[in-house]
């Protein structure tokens, strides 16, 4: 039978399409069906497939990679090819140990995004909004000098260095 | 176990096109392996105690005393993964079955809230209380520029997945769902089949949720997802109009009588009759009480198809045991002979 779509290849795949009321059972070729929803539903330019993108970074990381175990997390033992096979890190030190590629994977699947802005775990609160508040300080700090403000400046070096204090006592 | 759908899903209201909704918190402890790397029970036995003291007005379900029935039943009340279904252990069930908390899914901690006629913040506040109260004593794996550190970095940063359950079948029948999926993806969300990741919709019932869970605060998430929600259910809503026509007042008529005098129905075959009497009574085709579709969308799906086989002492396992015993549900449900 001669797919439906093109009339030219051979029918290799019956595919249901639709469903409710417009479902109907068509015979088509691979290049057609691949083009048609059922498929595309899954696969079609998934930004989301980890499985290909991780797949795509190993292959460009193999000309470098020498042995796997010189490129083996030290926590938990997961290479870069291991990851790759489960579409998994193996522990959160992964994150650090790969990170090479961690930052493409991530903006990747992402959508470009890098920055974690929501919940903080309670126990991570302080000290990570402490760092937040130094961070922001010296940011006006260097403004501050920028304008030759130098008066305010050193109220603001006074208050960083109040902070660090403070962070360093806990 | 209970056995039964839950209470929740039984009281559902009769709304038009949206559904349930469920709110999913990913967490992992610090300095453990993710689940797959665990070489044996001790972790997650350990997590368990802990959880039992922390939350312990919630039943601890262990799966490896639970037939495959059982865990099936689970899943199709969504109070499990299908994944979690085959190889998870332990799972944290609250009394009204709307909560549950699963230890070593893909990620050491899913804690989800879900329910229907309830907002996503208000699902959220109830998953995020849980968090707070486990966080006491459990130290999370956190990362300060990628946040919630989970094992598939699709999930990283809130570790949040919102979802809504839709019925769409105009929008499926007007092939217009594809063009929707493409859409969503650029920004961040995606349509799937009704029990997630993986599997076909059925019946014109489909989840949409967030793919993005890093960079954005949970709220503005769950509201972009809510904003999309409500433009889907327009354009559904536009694409009915559509169809008001005698061939759909003639193909749900055709479902009902299907329904209620079959006796042989699959999966697919009812999932789709369903959603043809869902459509004819939200257009007003068909007037039927105590219609429930999110209810009896559960109920033919085919752990509780073989559960209605096993009450009846029938242990045949066979296609057609199964087809038929769908259909004598749905005869009784609609009132057929």
């Amino acid at each position: 039978m001669k797919c439906e779509i093109c009339g030219e290849r051979e029918a290799t795949i019956q595919i249901s399409k639709g469903s409710g009321l417009s479902q109907k059972e068509q015979y088509l070729c691979e290049h057609c069906a691949g083009q048609t929803m059922d498929i595309n539903y899954n696969q079609a330019e998934n930004p989301f497939d980890i499985q290909t993108l991780l797949q795509m970074l190993a292959n460009n990381a193999k000309t470098e990679q020498e042995t796997a175990e010189e490129h083996a997390c030290p926590t938990c033992g997961s290479t870069l090819q291991s990851v790759v096979q489960n579409g998994l890190f193996g522990c959160s030190h992964c994150y650090e140990y790969f990170e090479r590629y961690v930052p493409e994977i991530v903006t990747r699947v992402q959508l470009n995004q890098q920055r974690h802005i929501g919940k903080i775990p309670s126990q991570a609160h302080d000290t990570l909004k402490l760092k937040r508040d130094i961070e922001s300080l010296e940011r006006t700090l260097q403004e501050k000098v920028k304008v030759q403000a130098f008066e305010e400046a050193a109220v603001v070096r006074d208050q960083i260095q109040a902070l660090k204090d403070g962070g360093a006592d806990e | 176990m209970n056995r039964q759908t839950s209470m929740w899903i039984k009281n559902a209201e009769n709304t038009e096109i949206e559904m349930s909704s469920r709110i999913r918190l990913a967490r992992n402890i610090k300095g453990v392996p993710f689940t797959h790397m665990l070489e044996d029970d001790e972790d997650l036995e350990a997590l368990g105690g802990l959880v039992s003291k922390m939350i312990p007005d919630y039943d601890l379900a262990l799966l490896e005393n639970m037939t495959g029935l059982e865990r099936a039943l689970l899943a199709e009340k969504h109070l499990i993964s299908p994944n979690f279904a085959r190889n998870g252990t332990r799972v944290f069930i609250n009394e009204d079955e709307d909560m549950s908390i699963m230890l070593g899914e893909e990620d050491h901690l899913r804690i989800q809230a879900l329910g229907t006629n309830v907002s996503l913040e208000a699902l959220y506040e109830k998953a995020t209380a849980v968090d707070d109260t486990l966080e006491q004593k459990i130290e999370y794996a956190f990362d300060e520029q990628y946040g919630y550190l989970t094992a598939c970095p699709t999930n990283v940063g809130t570790g949040m997945r919102a979802s809504v359950m839709l019925h769409l079948p105009a929008l499926t029948a007007t092939n217009k769902i594809q063009r929707f999926h493409n859409n969503l993806a650029r920004f961040g969300f995606t349509l799937r089949g009704i029990y997630g990741e993986g599997s076909e919709s059925l019946g014109s019932v489909y989840q949409l949720s967030n793919q993005v869970t890093l960079g954005f605060e949970e709220a503005v998430i769950i509201n972009n997802l809510s904003e999309l929600k409500n433009r889907l259910i327009e354009e559904e809503r536009l694409a009915r109009q559509h169809m008001m026509t005698l061939d759909t007042l003639d193909a749900v008529n055709r479902s009902l009588g299907i329904l209620r005098h079959a006796y042989k129905l699959s999966l697919k075959e009812a999932a789709m009759h369903l959603s043809n009497v869902k459509l004819g009574i939200d257009l007003s085709y068909i007037d039927l009480d105590g219609f429930n579709f999110q209810e009896w969308f559960q109920l033919i799906q085919p752990g509780f198809v073989k559960e209605r086989l096993t009450e009846e002492g029938n242990h045949d396992d066979t296609r057609t045991a199964a087809e038929s015993t769908r259909a004598a549900l749905t005869r009784e449900l609609l009132g057929g002979e």
